[in-house]
């Protein structure tokens, strides 16, 4: 219980920091807790950025966590080679052997790196490009819309919900009961007929609501907001 | 001059620190009190569980419902001049639009061509998009629609949509430079969802409008940057891009009979256009302020799809039937709650 309520803190907290709105006392507690949680709350914190870099539409090189350690390690291993060269001295081309192959192995790390990192990018790319909607898979925190005014009392902190990012409807199938070690939001790739359904009752809505409401002009926004430049 | 800047700036500045010291420590708990509240009140209110009398035909006029509530006469105004300045004021600005954790900037110009309102919407960020809208009133306002654009201006429109939200001032604030009064529009069952609109003090108009979700979720936020009251010439209607979409007033407000029955709608909202498509037809139901679409069309077998699909505060339902052997695709589009597009999606009635 108190433990949900801690971490709901964090979340929050963290959020905060992302927003650059975190307090003094936001940071202090997360800087403990990811000290107390080990990589937990780190890699949050990178996935985070990473999600936001992509939203924002940038190239981002993931910063894996992962990796990084196991560079140290292989690093760390490397050692103990050249170390053990050392005292077989009387190989003299088993010395020079090691003296090139040290440059040469830690210019291979430095690619294995850049390699990882472009293959991460275009992971994270690909479904962005393709107009498709995978990019709200990705682990995303709630978004905090940056606030002008204190908001009266009663609808404290709207969170701006983030249910999708591309222009495209989100699909969400109903559930078949049975489906098992299935998500409850399983997103589906649709049809494009499906998709040019979808968008097209949603534009004609938006126009006849704007008919019919007094909204203004907000229905105008979302029926033009999906609109596809013609194919 | 400056001396006033400072002052003003130093002010703003206070405040603000103010904000900040009270609410950064407290933020969680002060969210979680926030998140608790509404949740409170709404149990009362769903249909099937409180014990207000349901109309499962939906179709009640709301005048014979419960007295409503003797609103605060100076929201009443209020709300008779939103309504009015939405059909009939000449303005020009730059809004923000967001939702989806995105924000997009447009510029909307409205403007009055012999009695009814011509608008353009074009899309300043992201892909080039622009409609320009004309001549759409006339038919609603002949039909006298009591939901029609300029409904809460009528008593009978005021009445209907006090039956559905409860109107609440909630202060005050600037937006676009301009002074606004808050007022939260909140629903009295789940079956729709809330608004908060900043309406301008002089003129009437939503400078501000904020959609909102159970547990104060915000789905959907569109705001004023830069507002320009003067007269709209001629040019600033025409489309700016050659990919503007045009849209010409094809709708009618109530002028076609659906073939198709709904079993239920949630209460208070009634249909109040209907159109037919090439492929079937559509039916527009409003509560005065939410609105929802039902669409019923002969797509074939490949659109038996049943789920739905988000974009926004925009959620679509899709669903099919089968009448005298033939598929139908049944699809509900509107800024409601997921739940209650899937009810009547699932509430469509073979035709008599």
């Amino acid at each position: 219980m108190s433990h949900g309520n801690h971490q709901q803190r964090l979340d929050e907290s963290l959020s905060a920091l992302m927003d650059g709105e975190a307090s003094e006392l936001e940071v202090q507690r997360l800087l403990k807790e990811s000290d107390a949680s080990g990589g937990d709350l780190g890699q949050r914190w990178s996935r985070y950025q990473l999600a936001a870099s992509v939203m924002r539409g940038e190239k981002v090189a993931p910063v894996n966590l992962g990796l990084a350690a196991s560079i140290s390690a292989a690093i760390a291993d490397e050692l103990p080679l050249t170390a053990s060269a050392e005292p077989q001295a009387a190989n003299d081309a088993s010395a020079i052997h090691s003296r090139w192959w040290r440059p040469l192995s830690r210019g291979a790390v430095a690619a294995t790196v850049a390699f990882a990192a472009v293959l991460g990018v275009q992971q994270m790319q690909a479904p962005q490009m393709g107009g498709d909607e995978l990019v709200a898979e990705i682990e995303r925190p709630a978004q905090q819309p940056v606030q002008s005014v204190p908001q009266p009392s009663g609808f404290l902190v709207p969170t701006l919900n983030t249910r999708s990012v591309s222009t495209n409807p989100q699909l969400v199938p109903e559930q078949r009961i049975g489906g098992m070690g299935v998500s409850p939001q399983v997103q589906v790739v649709p049809s494009p007929e499906l998709m040019r359904h979808l968008n097209r009752v949603m534009m004609e809505h938006s126009e006849q609501a704007a008919r019919v409401g007094s909204q203004g002009m907000v229905p105008f926004a979302r029926a033009t907001y999906g609109e596809r430049p013609p194919e | 001059m400056a001396k006033d800047f400072s002052l003003l700036t130093l002010k703003a500045n206070s405040s603000l620190l103010a904000f900040l010291l009270f609410a950064s420590p407290l933020l969680p708990v002060a969210v979680a009190q926030e998140a608790d509240t509404p949740q409170a009140e709404a149990p009362e209110a769903v249909p099937g569980t409180g014990s207000a009398p349901q109309n499962p035909g939906g179709a009640a006029p709301a005048e014979s419902r419960v007295a409503p509530p003797t609103g605060d006469a100076e929201i009443q105004a209020l709300l008779g001049k939103l309504a009015n300045a939405v059909a009939n004021l000449e303005y020009r600005g730059l809004v923000t639009f967001e939702h989806m954790g995105v924000m997009e900037t447009l510029e909307v110009v409205h403007g009055i061509r012999n009695g009814e309102p011509v608008e353009r919407i074009r899309f300043l960020t992201g892909a080039p998009r622009e409609m320009v809208s004309r001549g759409h009133d006339a038919q609603c306002r002949r039909d006298g629609s009591p939901l029609s654009r300029a409904g809460l201006w009528s008593n009978m429109g005021l009445q209907n949509v006090q039956n559905n939200y409860q109107f609440l001032q909630r202060g005050e604030e600037r937006i676009a430079d301009r002074e606004a009064v808050v007022l939260e529009a909140r629903p009295r069952d789940a079956h729709r969802f809330g608004l908060v609109v900043s309406v301008d003090r002089e003129t009437g108009l939503p400078l501000k409008s904020l959609l909102v979700a159970p547990a104060g979720r915000v789905l959907e936020r569109f705001q004023f940057v830069e507002l320009d009251l003067t007269a709209i010439d001629d040019s600033e209607l025409q489309p700016h891009s050659a990919s503007a979409r045009e849209s010409e007033g094809t709708g009618h407000c109530g002028s076609l009979v659906s073939r198709w029955q709904m079993g239920w709608v949630p209460s208070g909202f009634k249909a109040v256009a209907a159109r037919e498509l090439a492929d079937g037809e559509m039916q527009v139901f409003s509560d005065g302020l939410s609105a929802f679409t039902v669409f019923v069309q002969k797509l074939g077998p490949s659109m038996n799809y049943r789920g739905r699909a988000v974009r926004g505060a925009t959620v679509a339902y899709m669903d099919h039937i089968e009448v005298n052997d033939e598929h139908y695709t049944v699809t509900v589009v509107g800024e409601i709650p997921d739940n209650t597009a899937q009810l009547v999606a699932k509430a469509v009635k073979t035709p008599r």
